[in-house]
């Protein structure tokens, strides 16, 4: 974008500099094209490129790096690990969490032990490992599959479980077997509360008028698995509820809020499911229908897409949709070899998706504390921001979680609330949120100043309006920290 | 099309500096910002998103089926106390939360279109806000929203950057498309810079994306041209001691009325409200649905007492994307069905009626059996809305492949 800017004037030179100035240029250029390549890979693995990152992919190389990334042991980062003691809750079992964290009476609300500290720490958490954590794919990992399999965690027994939910179902199975993924959330209070799958009976089981409950079933087909024009019936959809009543949760009351097989509540009569028969049976068909549709061709379909929608583009291209479908397949949906075969394709790096993206409210308010170098004190102030920005994480209704496309994240009001959200972070005035704001006091002015401070935070190149937009604020005495909160602001920190 | 408005945008700046460089007073300042709109109809579609459960909302209490069908989710029929269902027609009659709404219905402000929906069969929620909300019925078509084509093909079409808004932090597809909408949650959050720094953030904003005609880049000018006047906007108080409830939908419908009474050129507003997937628990006369409809019949009421003879010129309707299943599923809550009872509340309705065709709940009636079938296609009742609230023509292209003429016409719209 800055050779359209550029060119014109090189033109105008005379030619034996025009050679001179050309050869240059082209050295640059080559340099900072891979440099865009760093950062396009950066933008969309992690979190946001920092200086450190970008030297790191650099060094060890792309593939190496995204190995490495695949590989991290989940449990090896000391650093981070101390900057989540600070939240008690997240290693505390349901049980705990209720015992601790019980019901209030109305009138006597305490905020210190109110259930709703529960949620409020696992996503101050979530924004803590956003900004520090060293795996970073398995953070954006979590994100992605905590949308795909959204639940709402401020209703009922959900406040206590939502903890579990994210630590239990999620965390150790987004690099591992879908299937394993899908059963977990089947069998998750959390998901059988949301989708209503823990009132689901066998006709009569639970007293006259009690029946099957088919929310989950459908949305297990058209969201979770087979996408909605995978090819299943109303029919389908009735008869996997069938194959799933008694699939429920011990009561709060018992102390702690479980996953529970109720043999009573359970139809065993056979069900016919997408074209195959499930004989009678207990537990086991509900089973048999999780594991046919985490290996049915619909469902790699579904997921390759919705996974190059989320890292490469919108508008996914046909043929990297097609080799992702085909790693699901052939690994039977080791998400591992999935992610390896999405980022080190040739299609993901091309240029025409590179800044193709828009970043969803989290990513920006991330993506800006890593860009400043923020040190997270305490994750909850820009946890809340990310949920005035439009994104309130384990809050979304529908069960289709936060868009991730555009017309979805940009909005009038939330992109003049990310201006605001932009000054709070540079200048360090965000709660939780210690900033250096004497780093940017040697940058400088004029055209030199403002291409080093954008490079600093965005690495690599930016439109000459935006260049020209710092240069102009510097020039009517912006100081360094409104600078970087303008670069924030900007279109293309905007773009992933 | 994206070129034009940043120029208007300049001339309309321009305009208004120069009305108040004459000393004219804000108000001056506003009219011109409303631009050549040549209608000052309102429009003001509220969505229940989730399905909301029609049977309830309008029930049909001379069916027997009707409480055989549902024996713990029913609405009581009319007949006196706080529980029973208000008359509507001798058939039908409004929940008993609708309390609030039932005078301005005598009045002859609201109208009902029962088994009112969608021609497409589909029972995913998402598929089928999509479909109603473009009109048209491909998956994934990539269609502008319905009400955007009304933008885009209206005679009246108005320059004003508050022309069309959505009370919501994400544009609903309904307004999506390539005439210039604006989706602000929050009206107060129309603001850029703080203190001594705003001209710097504004000019740098203006800078940045000024360029830009891309998604983000008209979304980013809109909004900073929306600033300039959102003080004036806010500013405006609540009047006829009008009372929002608080909740999703009653702040909303509050801003609706602040830009209305503001004069700032608003012809389409949009407002969402959740929670209608009542699976489990729904509730009878009083639970989880009494209390979302009391909200919804609550919110409009304090909007209709707020606009007083501003609401001459508004019309309101509700929509859901399908209704719930006729009989109660086996954890007292309904699933999802087809048909639904859509609203209508303005100064245009020719309220105090239920229209539409009422197909009954008889087993052969019904829809696979299970849900109350569609006998007003959704389409019907928003080309009427179209062409004779809004006064546009062209609802051959607002729905491409649906005739609205003489015969289709509901006459709900007076």
């Amino acid at each position: 974008m800055e050779r359209a800017g550029f060119w014109p004037r090189v033109h105008r030179l005379v030619p034996a500099v025009v050679v001179a100035v050309a050869v240059v240029m082209r050295r640059g250029e080559v340099a900072a094209a891979s440099t865009d390549a760093v950062a396009h890979l950066l933008n969309r693995a992690t979190f946001g490129p920092t200086a450190e990152l970008v030297d790191e992919v650099r060094r060890v190389g792309t593939t190496a790096w995204v190995d490495a990334q695949l590989n991290a042991a989940p449990d090896a980062d000391a650093a981070l690990d101390q900057r989540l003691a600070a939240y008690s809750t997240l290693t505390m079992s349901t049980a705990e969490l209720l015992a601790a964290y019980p019901e209030q009476q109305a009138g006597m609300r305490d905020p210190a032990t109110s259930p709703a500290r529960i949620r409020a720490e696992l996503v101050a958490a979530r924004i803590v490992r956003g900004v520090h954590a060293t795996a970073q794919l398995r953070e954006v990992l979590v994100d992605f599959w905590a949308n795909h399999f959204n639940v709402y965690g401020s209703e009922g027994p959900t406040r206590w479980t939502i903890t579990a939910y994210e630590r239990d179902t999620l965390r150790p199975y987004v690099l591992g077997r879908f299937e394993d993924l899908l059963r977990a959330t089947a069998q998750s209070p959390a998901m059988l509360y949301y989708l209503d799958n823990y009132v689901s009976v066998a006709s009569g089981a639970r007293g006259e008028g009690s029946g099957i409950n088919e929310n989950y079933a459908r949305e297990l087909m058209e969201l979770h698995t087979l996408g909605v024009h995978g090819g299943y019936t109303q029919e389908d959809v009735e008869a996997v509820a069938h194959t799933l009543t008694g699939w429920t949760i011990t009561a709060p009351r018992a102390g702690t809020i479980d996953f529970q097989y109720v043999p009573r509540f359970h139809d065993p009569s056979p069900q016919a499911v997408l074209g195959s028969t499930i004989g009678r049976g207990q537990m086991d068909q509900g089973t048999s229908v999780l594991h046919a549709l985490a290996t049915h061709p619909s469902t790699a379909a579904f997921i390759a897409r919705k996974l190059v929608q989320r890292f490469v583009n919108d508008e996914p291209p046909a043929s990297l949709v097609k080799k992702v479908e085909e790693a699901f397949l052939s690994t039977h949906g080791d998400l591992s070899a999935v992610m390896r075969t999405l980022l080190t394709a040739r299609e993901f790096s091309s240029t025409r998706h590179r800044a193709a993206k828009l970043k969803a409210p989290l990513e920006f308010v991330v993506s800006a504390l890593r860009a400043v170098g923020a040190d997270m004190t305490n994750g909850w102030p820009a946890a809340r921001l990310v949920g005035l920005l439009g994104q309130s994480l384990y809050e979304a209704v529908p069960p289709t979680g936060w868009s991730e496309l555009a017309p979805a994240v940009v909005s009038a009001s939330g992109m003049l609330s990310r201006v605001d959200a932009a000054q709070r972070i540079s200048a360090g005035t965000l709660e939780g949120a210690t900033v250096d704001t004497t780093q940017w006091n040697g940058t400088g002015t004029g055209r030199s100043g403002a291409t080093k401070l954008l490079s600093s935070i965005l690495f690599r190149r930016t439109s000459k309006a935006t260049r020209q937009a710092i240069q102009h604020a510097a020039e009517a005495n912006a100081s360094p920290t409104l600078q970087a909160a303008l670069v924030l602001a900007s279109p293309e920190f905007q773009q992933q | 099309m994206w070129n034009v408005p940043v120029s208007r945008r300049r001339v309309l700046r321009d305009g208004a500096l120069a009305a108040l460089a004459l000393g004219a007073g804000p108000h001056v300042l506003l009219r011109t910002a409303r631009g050549q709109s040549a209608s000052k109809r309102v429009l003001v579609a509220i969505f229940q998103r989730g399905a909301v459960d029609g049977l309830s909302m309008v029930v049909p209490y001379t069916e027997s089926r009707y409480y055989a069908l549902r024996p713990s989710i029913a609405i009581p029929a009319p007949g006196g106390g706080a529980d029973r269902a208000l008359d509507l027609d001798g058939v039908f009659g409004f929940h008993p939360a609708l309390a609030s709404l039932y005078p301005f219905y005598q009045a002859g402000e609201v109208a009902v279109v029962h088994a009112c929906g969608s021609p497409a069969g589909t029972r995913s929620h998402f598929d089928a806000q999509d479909y109603m909300e473009t009109g048209m019925f491909s998956a994934n078509s990539g269609s502008d929203g319905w009400l955007n084509r009304h933008l885009q093909s209206s005679p009246a079409a108005s320059a004003s950057v508050f022309r069309a808004v959505a009370t919501s932090s994400q544009l609903p597809r309904s307004l999506s498309g390539a005439a210039p909408t604006l989706a602000v949650a929050d009206l107060s959050q129309l603001r850029l810079g703080r203190g001594a720094t705003a001209s710097i953030v504004q000019s740098a904003m203006t800078e940045m994306y000024g360029p830009r005609t891309d998604l983000l880049g008209t979304t980013v000018n809109n909004a900073v041209e929306a600033v300039d006047l959102a003080g004036s906007i806010t500013a405006v108080q609540p009047e006829n001691g009008a009372q929002y409830p608080t909740g999703e939908l009653g702040g909303q419908l509050r801003q609706i009325a602040q830009l209305i009474k503001a004069d700032v050129g608003l012809e389409v507003a949009f407002a969402n409200v959740g929670g209608w997937d009542t699976h489990s628990g729904q509730g009878s006369s009083t639970g989880t649905l009494a209390t979302l409809l009391r909200g919804l019949s609550d919110s409009l009421a304090a909007f209709r007492t707020d606009l007083g003879s501003r609401f001459a010129d508004v019309c309101v309707v509700t929509m859901s994307e399908f209704g719930r299943t006729v009989p109660e599923n086996g954890s007292a809550g309904s699933d999802h069905g087809h048909a639904t009872a859509m609203l209508v509340f303005g100064g245009t309705a020719a309220g105090g009626r239920v229209y539409g065709q009422w197909p009954g709940l008889d087993e052969t009636a019904l829809l696979d059996g299970r849900d109350l079938a569609v006998t007003t296609d959704f389409r019907t009742l928003f080309a009427e809305l179209v062409e004779r609230h809004l006064g546009n023509p062209n609802s051959g292209v607002v729905f491409p492949g649906f005739a609205y003429d003489a015969t289709t016409r509901l006459g709900v719209i007076a």
